[in-house]
Formats: structure tokens, sequence, C-alpha cells
């Protein structure tokens, strides 16, 4: 029906906010302000069977509709879900919010030790506070991709991921001393770049984009008395040795072995990540940056769309909504309406839930109404 | 990057520097707001031909100019500095296809007619020259504009007659096409890749090295691969009003419109979600809020809280290169 009345020009833009309030999405902080404590974790085992039984685009699905979804088989209650960034990542926001200068100062007193940091990260600054958060949703999308296409759920693997090991592992084969973070003199570079523009990627429009942002650019290209050469970021650098220990091997990554990665490599991601949310949990805020900078550096492939509605544009929703306003969890209903995604949103949210990047949640059906009813 | 009154390419520096009377280009004037206004977010796959075959026009031309600097009496600026029918077949395979159950033998392949729409658009602009050996004009280069301007590129068996054709038939002999460098784009690689003004003892928009890499350049923004995200864009797939990224520009349009109606530099974020919201893209929202970070060409935009609202409210603040993009694009419709 709603699909129906968007045809015609109306804008649905709430499921869960009714009325006037329709027309004001930014309420979503407002809501989760007045229901929040009233919210019930959803356990993974619960997690599990929603998503064992959710089928459709997330638009259709029975579960996350205006009408709520039952609370459990044998609990005919109504409920809504309610997800958010895990609030394992809230001390992130918390240390940017309370303590950035020293913050600042703390990572680059860390960075300074690193090899190859002095050249690659002169005068970074500020954007060392920034994470990248598209990009990392981006690799979190496509890690969740492989995860869902292991479990058998779609055939989707996260092919951007599968690029950026084959361009690091490329990279490594021709010019070894790049993982020792030696820079690649420009003919060397030019000859990486045409295989693969040849292979259907083009390393230099990708990584000019990402210029912007340093800590999360895969490479810089710095100007030398003999000539320019082409820098990879040490934290990236770090990051595929930590996915090579991960796998076990020191050897070199062949492409059979790339292969061989590209069939599980999003466990291996989420596994990283969680590390980095380790640190983070125990204080090591420095720690936590510099893991994330690097996971998104090492994602070379950045344009990729297939799987982009359930890691860019979710997580980014959540990540940037608490970035920027705070705002605590937002409710599924909607989200499954915009993303409108032929992934099973149950599923997603449930590899999501198991790998501790969200937290999931619902609220009784009449809590939010009445809370609803409140909002001015 | 021309100086109207001279009609000869600025130097390099920007607008700050000043060679013989003439100024630098001030980038900032139009060329950043072009660029973020036209920056969007589409998939790799559409546009990927255009991109690669702008990054190479631009790479070589690039890596020849720096060999001139280097060695002012060699003669740098050849077929090297271009793109050959070689370079395209080895990237994307023979211009004809096979006969196979969707084509007949012979037919021109997705690729070369995608190659030879980005060509078309940059010789009828004049960005680009077509050459049948390494300095030497191509003979039949008036005769592709004359046919261009006539609107014969659209009519069908135009590939035999077109410019790749001419790359093909020429390329023993050094046929290629490169970037025009009397069109301004030497002034823009300078000022994109080489030095910035104001270094003791380099010369500003040199391509040499040794010059330090986290200095500011005269023009940060990748123009050249904006406009070829724009062309592959206004291209889609082949037909008129099939436009890729179309919804993405209503919004920036209509953001932008709002400010300008407005405020002059913000809108409601309640707003903001509303207008992706109508165009069917609520869920790309957020992820534009924060491509500016992953992404040099993209728009900025900041959120600042309303005081004293209860519930809260937010405005988005635009970046005034965005702002000036949509009021340039409206003075020229006017």
């Amino acid at each position: 029906m709603e699909r129906t009345s968007q045809r015609e020009g109306e804008v649905v833009m709430s499921r869960v906010l009714r009325g006037s309030k329709r027309k004001r999405p930014t309420l979503d902080y407002a809501l989760w302000e007045e229901v929040g404590s009233k919210a019930s974790l959803v356990n993974k085992e619960q997690g599990k069977f929603l998503a064992d039984r959710d089928r459709g685009a997330s638009s259709r699905s029975n579960y996350f509709t205006k009408e709520g979804r039952n609370r459990a088989a044998n609990d005919p209650t109504k409920v809504y879900d309610f997800i958010s960034l895990s609030k394992s990542f809230d001390p992130w926001f918390d240390e940017l919010r309370l303590n950035r200068t020293n913050l600042l100062a703390d990572i680059e007193d860390k960075i300074v030790g690193m090899r190859g940091s002095q050249v690659y990260f002169h005068g970074v600054g500020e954007d060392w506070l920034e994470l990248d958060w598209n990009t990392l949703a981006r690799v979190i999308g496509a890690a969740t991709a492989n995860i869902g296409n292991s479990e058998g759920w779609w055939r989707i693997k996260g092919s951007d991921a599968h690029k950026s090991l084959q361009f690091w592992g490329e990279l490594d084969r021709n010019i070894p001393r790049v993982s020792d973070g030696m820079g690649i003199p420009e003919s060397k570079w030019e000859n990486i770049a045409v295989y693969f523009r040849e292979h259907n990627f083009d390393p230099n429009s990708e990584i000019l984009r990402a210029f912007s942002h340093r800590p999360s650019a895969p490479f810089w290209k710095v100007g030398e008395d003999d000539g320019v050469r082409y820098y990879p970021n040490p934290l990236a650098l770090l990051h595929r040795k930590r996915l090579r220990v991960l796998y076990k091997s020191h050897a070199e990554w062949t492409e059979d072995a790339i292969d061989e990665i590209s069939k599980f490599h999003g466990n291996l991601t989420m596994k990283l990540i969680n590390r980095a949310m380790v640190s983070l949990s125990r204080g090591d805020i420095v720690d936590f940056a510099l893991r994330i900078h690097g996971v998104c550096a090492f994602h070379v492939m950045r344009t990729v769309v297939t799987q982009q509605k359930i890691g860019l544009h979710l997580i980014s929703n959540l990540a940037i909504r608490k970035q920027t306003r705070g705002v605590g969890a937002q409710n599924v209903p909607d989200i499954a309406y915009h993303l409108a995604t032929a992934f099973h949103l149950a599923k997603i949210l449930h590899i999501l839930q198991r790998s501790k990047l969200i937290d999931w949640y619902t609220v009784e059906k009449e809590v939010v109404d009445a809370a609803t009813d409140l909002l001015a | 990057m021309i100086d109207p009154v001279t009609d000869l390419p600025r130097p390099a520096g920007g607008s700050e520097h000043l060679v013989d009377g003439v100024r630098g280009v001030d980038y900032s004037a139009q060329l950043i707001p072009w660029c973020k206004g036209n920056s969007v977010s589409v998939d790799q796959n559409t546009l990927q031909l255009y991109r690669t075959l702008m990054s190479i026009l631009f790479e070589n031309y690039r890596i020849r100019w720096r060999w001139v600097d280097a060695r002012p009496k060699v003669k740098g600026i050849d077929s090297r500095a271009g793109i050959t029918a070689e370079d395209i077949t080895r990237m994307y395979g023979k211009h004809a296809t096979n006969r196979t159950r969707y084509h007949g033998a012979g037919e021109p392949t997705r690729n070369w007619t995608n190659a030879e729409f980005l060509f078309i658009y940059l010789l009828q602009g004049r960005h680009i020259r077509l050459y049948s050996s390494d300095n030497k004009i191509n003979s039949e280069e008036q005769r592709i504009i004359q046919d261009i301007e006539m609107g014969k590129p659209g009519e069908p068996g135009w590939m035999p007659n077109g410019i790749c054709a001419q790359l093909g038939r020429t390329s023993d002999s050094g046929g290629h096409i490169r970037l025009n460098g009397n069109y301004g784009w030497e002034t823009y690689i300078r000022d994109h890749y080489g030095a910035p003004s104001g270094i003791d003892g380099v010369i500003a928009g040199s391509l040499q090295s040794g010059v330090d890499s986290s200095l500011k350049r005269t023009m940060e923004y990748p123009l050249h691969i904006v406009l070829s995200e724009t062309l592959a864009r206004a291209h889609g797939h082949g037909s008129r009003g099939n436009e890729w990224g179309k919804n993405q520009s209503r919004i920036r349009r209509e953001i932008a419109d709002m400010a300008i109606g407005g405020d002059g530099d913000r809108i409601p974020l309640d707003d903001y979600y509303l207008i992706f919201a109508k165009h069917g893209a609520a869920h790309m929202a957020d992820s534009s809020f924060h491509r500016s970070v992953s992404d040099k060409s993209a728009a900025k935009y900041e959120l600042e809280e309303v005081a004293g609202s209860n519930p809260k409210r937010w405005n988005v603040l635009l970046e005034p290169e965005f702002v000036r993009w949509r009021e340039l694009r409206r003075e020229r419709e006017r």
C-alpha cells in the first residue's frame, strides 16, 4: 500500500511516526530518548530465529511492518525492532566529544614510531579524528555479503573485497618491497595501473579521490628528488599483515590463495574489526582508530554497488546519525522500507549482531505509539 | 583556463600568480563549484570506461610533459602522450563483434561505441586533437568535426567514419588522440599534479619531483575525473533521457535551491531527509552527508543544532562552492 502511495507522489517517510510527524524524520532522536529505557535486547537465538524465517525484499518483510511483529512464536505482543551501532563504539564518540585535543596528540605520538609513517602521514592533522564511515560501511557490507554466502543465504560474495585482496597481492608479487612500506616508482606504478585497468579497475581514479582523507587512503603520491613515488598506507600494510596472521600464512599470496581467502574474507574482516573494538573497550582509543583507518585503507575498491545497501547505506545511516546527532537506536520498519534491499534484512541484522557491530532491541508497539503521540 | 584577452592558456599557479600580465586560473570561481555539483556516486562498472580513458589521456600527457620539463631539448610530446587504437584494443578487445546469438558479426562493440561517444564530445569541444602520426594532425579531423556538428554520430553506420576508425587506420603510423595543448588542459595538469606557487626555486606548476607532497595543490580537485563521470552519466545507456545518476542530480539541485530560496547556506535537516525521500533515495541521505570524507570532489555538509529547539531540530550547512554551483547554473538557465 505504501508503495502505491509513493507512486502517486506522497512521500512516505515513516512507518512508525504518524500523521504530521511523518515529515519530521529527525524525531528519531526524541523517539529513542522516550522509549529507550523500555527496550529489550534481542538475543542471538532470537535473531537467528528471525533470520531463518525472514523472506523477500526488506520493504516487504513480514517482520518489519507498521503493524509491528509478534514478540515471539508464543507471544503475540506486538513489538517494533530498533537497531543502533553497538554501544561498544560509544567510547570513540565520547572521546571525540570530550577529549579531542589529547586524542589527536596521542595518535600522533603513536604513529611517529611506525615504519613509513613519517613520509605518509606528514601533515595529516585533524583527519586522524574522522573515521571514514562510508568506506568502513562498504567493508562491513562486503564482509556481511560474504558471511551470508557461506551460510548459503545468497550467491553474492563481496567482490570488492576480493578485488582489494587481488590488488595488494599483485603489488606484492611485482614489487615485494611494497610490504616493507617502500615507495613505488612512478614507472612501476604505471605498469600495475595498466594491468588493473585492463582488468576493469582503475587504481588511479579510485585512489585520486581518496586523497582527501589520508589516514584511510590506500596510497599517497610523493614527489622526491629521484621522481614521483607512490607510498602505501602503513596502516593498510599492518592490516594486511594481521589478515595474513589470521589466515595463518606468511607465504606469498598467490592467486589461488586469494581465491581461497575470498571464500571467507568476511569472517576474517569481522574478527579484525572486533579486535579494534576490544582495544576500544580497554580504553586504547588510539589503537582502535589506527586499526579502523587500516581496515578502510586496505579496501581499495570503493564504488561497487552490489551490496552497498546492506553496507554503505545501512551502517552509515547508524553511524552518521550517532556521530552527528547522538541518535540512540532507530526503528527497523523505517529502515527496511527505505533500504528496499533484496537481501533479507533479518539475516543481515543477525550477521551484524553476531559480529557485535550492532545492538538489536524491541520495544512494545503500544509504548512506541504512546511516545509518538507525546512528541510535539 | 584560457585568457580572454590573449586567447592563450593561463599560466599555472592559480589566480594569485601573474606571468607577463596574465593571471593564473581562479578555480574557485567556476570549476571547483562545478566539481562539487557534478560529483555523484554511481556504480564503478557503469563509469569505468569513461574514467579509465580520461585518466589515461591525462596521465600520459602529464608524464610526457614531465619528461619535457626535465629535458627541454627533447621532443617529448608525441603519440605516447595520447591514446592509440592499440591501447583501446588492449583494454577492451577487438572493435567488432563475432557472430553470436545476440548480434551479427562485425558490429561495433559496446565498449568501442562508448569510447567513440567520449571522443566525439572531447573532439567537438576542442579538448583533444586527432593525429595521424606523432605530431601530424589527421586530415580527416575537420571532416569529422563537421559531421559531429551536423549530428551524424547519431545516425546508423557512424562508427566506420568516426574517430576510433581513424585511430585504427592510422595505427601503423602512430595515429592517436591527445589533449589539446592550446585548450588550457596543460595548465590544469600543472595545477593539479605540479608544484603550487610560492616555493623558493620552483616554478609554479613544475611537474618535477622534490616538492613537499603535503602542500596544497593549486587545483586539488580531480576535474578530469568528474568530467568523465559527467559525460558517462549523460550518455547513460546510450539513448536520450536515459541518464545515469539523474536522481542524485535532482536531489542536489533541490537542496541547493531550497538554501538559495531561504537562508542562503543552510536547510533544515528534516527537509534534507524529505528531499531524498521524495526522490526514492531516503536510504542514501546519510551516506551522502558523509561522502566528502572518502571522495574529495563530493559536496561537504555540516550539521548545526537549532538552539533551544525541543524536540531537537538541526540545520544542514552547505559548502559555499556547492551553493555557488547551483547559482551559476541558474544564471546560465536564465
